[in-house]
């Protein structure tokens, strides 16, 4: 058999096994990987590389950033560090049309700049602005659907579990990868504002919410510092090279457990739910990664990824053309998929791609993330919209579905513009 | 079965403590590098302790059902097949985990043989070889008990 086919044959037979007989995205990545090679090579060649890239995943300085930037997130998620940033944009907004709404996008996008994950950023944000919202007589799908798609900017800007599984895949520097994500980032958070503006004139909100004196909008920041102190000694020590993007982690994580312990927010329990939660995610993620490095293996070997990105080098559409079609694949694999094993299980494939037509990968990542936020609010498989249903317990999720989709829509601009101008993707990473 | 939850829940406990030495650990090199006190060898240290977070925690995460499936499909197959596909699931994640524990522990012994250490801190690297064994071990079970009280429960029906 030529050697793509065995390549287009592993991806059927990965595709069969994860989504009919239902076996976990990492280990059928295994399974199909360890047969492909075995085929290719031998068993003996399969099974010790096998063993050789679970030890090398599992005891790799690299790979500790992982545990070190998810403890970062479930430390911030347990301590309510979030909770001022909501009070202190919602002070700023005041009375403006909608401003209940748009201070939970903007409490989404400072939670965001310590929590790397987005369905943590959803549920905590949610927790505080639902009620809130409730009481003012907001529309329920406007409520829910803004902090679910708020709560998918958690993985944009910095730290983000995305960027980092998209580094560690394609050896690009974090660093970078999170100074991408901060413009666009911010970026999406003026467009998701904007969204709440519109959206609130066609269902506008029973009670408008107070207005605030300047001496409380100015007395309210004090909330904001703690999280921008944090992500400045975070990020931005890493994007001058002061310290790994492992050690940035764990100073983010010692971090917010210092603010905890001074709040008094982090009891002994929660601290051990951090802990529980933290090392069963990197299980989670560790095993997903090997079965994503041993499929790459196999696929690299079938010759696949190589031949495919010559192919759609040699066709005459412009990059931008290819570039919408895996922008498009992206939606439709969001749909059913998690964020985390879309990466592993398109990246690969694409990344090849990518390079060959001489494209900027970092840029390329950015556009990966928020199609990755896209499928946390598209049906049926949205993470986000699961979460904030089981926080609003009495609106169903086709409202909560209803209530995303402006909000995809300022999404779906969002990338456009990265698309249409790399340089807020790319600005700051060339400056730093 | 409540007592190997147990023993898995005290694995994640462990490797929850290492999880907080290597923070506390990475935090004293990022301060000392500034001050030009490093720790010795914590790049090592970090690397053999991330080792063992994962080692202690796998088994753990098999317990909570935290590794991704997707449902989408597979729920929409009719009951006979939904059945044969399960335990093919179940096989195969069991053959697999099984053939890893069983690799590294070879790996381990080669290594031991061998002699072979890490590069500044000369701690012997069959030990992680071996721990890691011992955690795929731990989901294998994990596999396998889920699977007999998933056939418990078939015939319960």
């Amino acid at each position: 058999m030529p050697l793509i086919l065995v390549g287009i044959f592993g991806f059927l037979i990965l595709f069969f096994l994860i989504l009919m007989v239902r076996v976990p995205i990492g280990f059928g990545m295994m399974i199909v990987g360890v047969a492909g090679m075995s085929y290719l090579t031998s068993l003996d060649s399969a099974i010790s590389f096998l063993g050789r890239q679970v030890f090398a995943t599992a005891a790799s300085y690299d790979m500790a950033m992982v545990a070190m930037f998810i403890f970062m997130g479930e430390l911030a998620y347990h301590t309510g560090i979030g909770e001022n940033a909501y009070e202190s944009t919602l002070k700023w907004l005041g009375s403006i049309r909608g401003s209940l709404a748009m201070a939970t996008v903007g409490a989404c996008g400072a939670f965001a700049a310590v929590c790397g994950s987005s369905p943590a950023t959803a549920a905590t944000i949610g927790s505080m602005a639902l009620p809130a919202m409730k009481k003012y007589g907001y529309d329920d799908s406007l409520a829910t659907g803004c902090v679910a798609a708020g709560g998918t900017i958690g993985i944009l800007i910095p730290p983000s579990l995305g960027f980092i599984l998209f580094g560690l895949l394609t050896e690009q520097s974090i660093a970078k990868l999170y100074l991408a994500g901060i413009l666009p980032g911010l970026l999406l958070v003026v467009l998701f504002m904007m969204t709440c503006y519109i959206f609130a004139g066609f269902k506008p909100p029973a009670i408008a919410a107070p207005s605030s004196t300047l001496r409380e909008k100015i007395s309210s920041v004090r909330g904001l510092l703690e999280i921008i102190l944090l992500f400045v000694i975070v990020i931005g020590g890493m994007g001058l090279g002061l310290f790994t993007p492992t050690a940035a982690g764990a100073i983010g994580a010692f971090g917010v457990l210092i603010l905890g312990l001074i709040k008094k927010s982090l009891s002994w329990h929660k601290f051990l739910n951090c802990l529980t939660q933290t090392t069963s995610t990197v299980g989670m993620v560790i095993i997903i990664f090997v079965g994503a490095m041993i499929f790459n293996y196999f696929l690299a070997a079938s010759t696949l990824t190589f031949q495919l990105g010559k192919w759609i080098g040699q066709l005459s559409v412009p990059p931008v053309v290819t570039i919408i079609a895996i922008l498009f694949m992206w939606l439709g694999l969001g749909c059913i998929m998690d964020a985390v094993g879309m990466i592993v299980l398109t990246v690969p494939v694409v990344y090849p791609i990518i390079i060959s037509l001489g494209l900027n990968p970092i840029w390329f990542a950015v556009l990966g993330v928020i199609m990755i936020e896209a499928g946390l609010i598209t049906p049926p498989v949205g993470m986000n919209v699961y979460i904030i249903g089981g926080i609003a317990k009495d609106v169903p999720l086709n409202v909560i579905f209803r209530g995303t989709f402006p909000f995809l829509i300022a999404l779906l601009i969002c990338v456009a513009l990265v698309v249409a101008f790399p340089k807020i993707a790319l600005f700051l990473p060339s400056v730093m | 079965m409540a007592m190997f939850q147990r023993i898995c829940l005290i694995f994640n406990r462990v490797a929850g403590m290492i999880l907080v030495f290597l923070t506390l650990l990475l935090v004293a090199d990022a301060i000392g590098r500034i001050v030009k006190y490093p720790v010795t060898g914590s790049y090592e240290i970090v690397q053999y302790g991330f080792a063992l977070i994962v080692c202690f925690s796998i088994a753990y995460t098999g317990v909570k059902g935290r590794h991704i499936t997707i449902d989408l499909l597979s729920n929409r197959l009719p009951f006979r097949m939904k059945n044969l596909f399960e335990i093919m699931s179940q096989i195969l994640s069991f053959l697999i985990f099984i053939l890893i524990s069983w690799r590294l522990m070879v790996d381990g012994s080669e290594a031991y043989t061998l002699g072979e250490r890490s590069s500044s801190l000369e701690i012997p690297v069959f030990l992680f070889k071996f721990a890691l064994s011992l955690g795929f071990t731990m989901l294998t079970l994990v596999i396998l008990l889920n699977f007999s009280r998933w056939i418990g429960r078939r015939k319960c029906r």
